[in-house]
């Protein structure tokens, strides 16, 4: 029997929950902050690569 | 009178002066280590299955909670479930680190909408704050309809600059023993791989000092 997924959160889900009160095109502005960050994204990218 | 939403475009200064604010906050967050508070995730976990719930009936709204001790026991736990069979292949095992939840590790995301939640004026719904208690407090995890496979932050985190790096040991270890090495931030499989590199490392510093000194030695002629 295959067990079905369930993504509880995302990014999608997230922007639905902000009601589309932004503008999309301007999600850059508060990018700054992601992109000061960006290392936790290739932790986990290598984690997601590498594995465990 | 037109009823078109009027859209946020630009950040006052003021909003522009709190960024340093979640750049540390979400730094903290993402590198959290440590005892895990296992009902807080639970809570927080539970929360996000609530609203997707109501949402879309996507999965029931109080899931089962397993725990393992460590990202690499949950993946193979994973594995089986998904499967619904104990026998589960190395590939099939392997599959599920690109299926989990990061938990802490999803905070470089995380921090731009909750900076947009909090201190933009939008509209929102109770997820804004439902994924920031969880990057909170949750390790890496795996969702399924109506179970979670939950695993601890990691106990200890080892960076270089900025990845994932020990050269004398782990750079991420987990309750049940389980490690994660890594050089420069890619991922070996063991020590003795991070020996192996490490070796080579030096071999190659030797040899481009051999030649630097050669180079030298010959203009000096």
């Amino acid at each position: 029997m295959i067990r079905k997924r369930c993504r509880v959160i995302s990014i999608y889900h997230i922007r639905n929950a902000l009601h589309d009160t932004i503008d999309r095109s301007a999600y850059s502005f508060a990018d700054v902050l992601r992109s000061k960050l960006i290392f936790m994204f290739e932790i986990k990218e290598k984690l997601q690569t590498g594995g465990f | 009178m037109s009823t078109e939403k009027k859209l946020i475009d630009k950040l006052t200064p003021e909003q522009e002066a709190k960024i340093p604010e979640y750049l540390e906050k979400y730094k903290k967050i993402g590198l959290s280590t440590g005892p895990t508070d296992k009902g807080k995730a639970e809570a927080a976990v539970r929360r996000a299955y609530e609203y997707m719930h109501k949402k879309d009936g996507s999965c029931v709204p109080n899931p089962e909670f397993i725990w393992e001790g460590s990202p690499r026991a949950g993946q193979r736990l994973a594995a089986q479930y998904a499967k619904g069979d104990e026998n589960v292949t190395t590939e099939e095992i392997q599959a599920q680190a690109s299926m989990a939840s990061y938990g802490s590790f999803e905070a470089y995301w995380v921090s731009t909408y909750d900076f947009i939640a909090k201190e933009l004026p939008v509209e929102k719904d109770e997820l804004c704050d439902i994924v920031v208690e969880i990057v909170e407090t949750c390790g890496v995890y795996w969702s399924f309809e109506d179970l979670v496979i939950m695993t601890p932050k990691p106990l200890e985190i080892h960076l270089k600059g900025d990845k994932l790096h020990n050269d004398s040991g782990s750079a991420m270890s987990y309750p049940d023993g389980n490690c994660v090495y890594a050089i420069d931030g890619e991922i070996k499989a063991s020590l003795m791989e991070i020996a192996i590199a490490k070796r080579v490392s030096e071999e190659e510093e030797t040899v481009a000092t051999g030649k630097k000194a050669k180079g030298k030695a010959k203009k000096g002629a």
